[in-house]
């Protein structure tokens, strides 16, 4: 066999490799998303036959008699204003990747006024041996949070979750009577948290 | 693909026949699906962008002139939605500071995994979900025609000529783009593969040092 032959032999056992791969990867990748579109289709067809609607969901074409024309807009404005309130209502319930923060303040020690200005410098007391030696106390803490809907996954490719990604910061004042001192610490946390959807 | 069962059932479904429009759901899901993620690049979001695509496609229907062309059309709706979405991901991975390629996925990956079996090891699946993601890498640079044209060829078994009516192009332009993709998609993974220094499938049996 010529060397071009044999070059030709692997560029074919490559390429039928790389083909096998790549049928493997995106039915690996693929296969998991079959099916949503005709649940999707059917719950809204579902949700849509309580109030019959003209077909294929068009609009109906042409004009409606004189007579019913004022029923027809009174409806219609009627369907407009329910619309609107449903939209206001389901929006922050569908939207995906909605960001919601919240602010959480807590007075810990009620016989410390957290707002009084210190008159030494938070820097002078450095590391666990200060202390230990201080009397120190939390006296406010401060929780902020912001948590972002990073839309739906499928756990080992069968199990539908939405993943929620939580970051916070937990600011704690403490305070040292003895010396009049202050500090702040500040905790970043950051929470992954995956919430089962129920399939229908 | 565009036959003739399928027009009846477009021609239905524009009387409104949602019996006929979920047959055509089935029908064309998996086509619906690999333009999604040539575009999105990401199986979750491609879902998502298919299940909107097929509600707007139902509600569209009836305005549809050409009944044989739905597949066309629907590529087309398929893949406007995805591009929004790729975008509107993108912004929001630039708000939260998500290092995000493509604007889908960031750290979490809780994607079907490659080919792994339950029974398999923590080191074995690692090394599963390296070569899917290396696999995924070399999809993410072919141009996004080629990379549709790939998808639906290799997922849907696409002949030349209805790749060609899907995406608009002529079968010989089809031939030629996955010739040079599948080429690419070599070159792209013996690339990634020297650069982890891992064993390719790319490269058949050979070890990564052999070529």
């Amino acid at each position: 066999m010529s060397p071009d032959m044999n070059d030709e032999n692997d560029d074919g056992e490559r390429y039928a490799k790389l083909d096998a791969t790549l049928r493997g990867f995106l039915g690996a990748e693929l296969d998991g998303q079959r099916g949503r579109a005709r649940t999707a289709f059917e719950t809204h067809v579902t949700r849509r036959s309580t109030r019959p609607l003209p077909a294929g969901g068009a609009l109906v074409r042409g004009r409606p008699a004189r007579s019913r024309a004022w029923v027809i807009g009174l409806a219609g404005a009627g369907a407009a204003m329910a619309a609107s309130l449903a939209a206001v209502w389901a929006v922050p319930m569908f939207t995906r990747n909605t960001v919601s923060t919240t602010t959480t303040m807590t007075s810990i020690d009620a016989g410390v006024n957290p707002h009084r200005e210190s008159t030494s410098r938070p820097g002078d007391t450095s590391g666990q041996s200060a202390s230990a030696e201080t009397d120190w106390r939390p006296v406010q803490q401060v929780t902020r949070t912001a948590t972002v809907d990073q839309g739906l996954v499928l756990v080992g490719g069968t199990a539908p979750a939405r993943v929620f990604r939580r970051v916070s910061t937990e600011s704690t004042e403490w305070f040292d009577r003895e010396r009049n001192v202050r500090v702040e610490t500040t905790v970043p946390r950051e929470r992954v948290m995956l919430i089962g959807v129920d399939t229908y | 693909l565009g036959d003739a069962l399928h027009v009846q059932l477009v021609i239905r479904s524009r009387r409104g026949d949602a019996g006929a429009f979920a047959d055509l759901v089935d029908a064309y899901e998996r086509v619906a699906l690999a333009v999604a993620y040539s575009v999105t690049s990401d199986a979750g979001g491609a879902g998502d962008v298919v299940q909107d695509a097929f509600l707007r496609a139902w509600q569209r229907v009836a305005d549809l002139k050409e009944p044989e062309k739905f597949g066309a059309w629907l590529c087309g709706i398929v893949r406007n939605l995805a591009i929004d979405a790729v975008r509107a991901r993108a912004v929001r991975a630039a708000v939260h500071g998500q290092r995000n390629d493509n604007g889908f996925g960031g750290p979490i990956d809780a994607g079907p995994e490659f080919a792994v079996a339950q029974d398999d090891g923590p080191l074995e699946q690692l090394d599963l979900r390296d070569r899917r993601d290396r696999v995924a890498q070399a999809l993410q640079r072919l141009d996004e025609v080629s990379r549709s044209a790939l998808v639906l060829r290799y997922y849907e078994n696409l002949s030349s000529r209805q790749i060609g009516e899907l995406l608009g192009l002529a079968s010989t332009a089809v031939d030629m783009r996955l010739m040079r993709a599948r080429r690419q998609l070599r070159g792209f993974l013996v690339e990634l593969d020297d650069r982890s220094g891992e064993p390719t499938f790319a490269r058949g049996s050979q070890s990564a040092g052999e070529v």
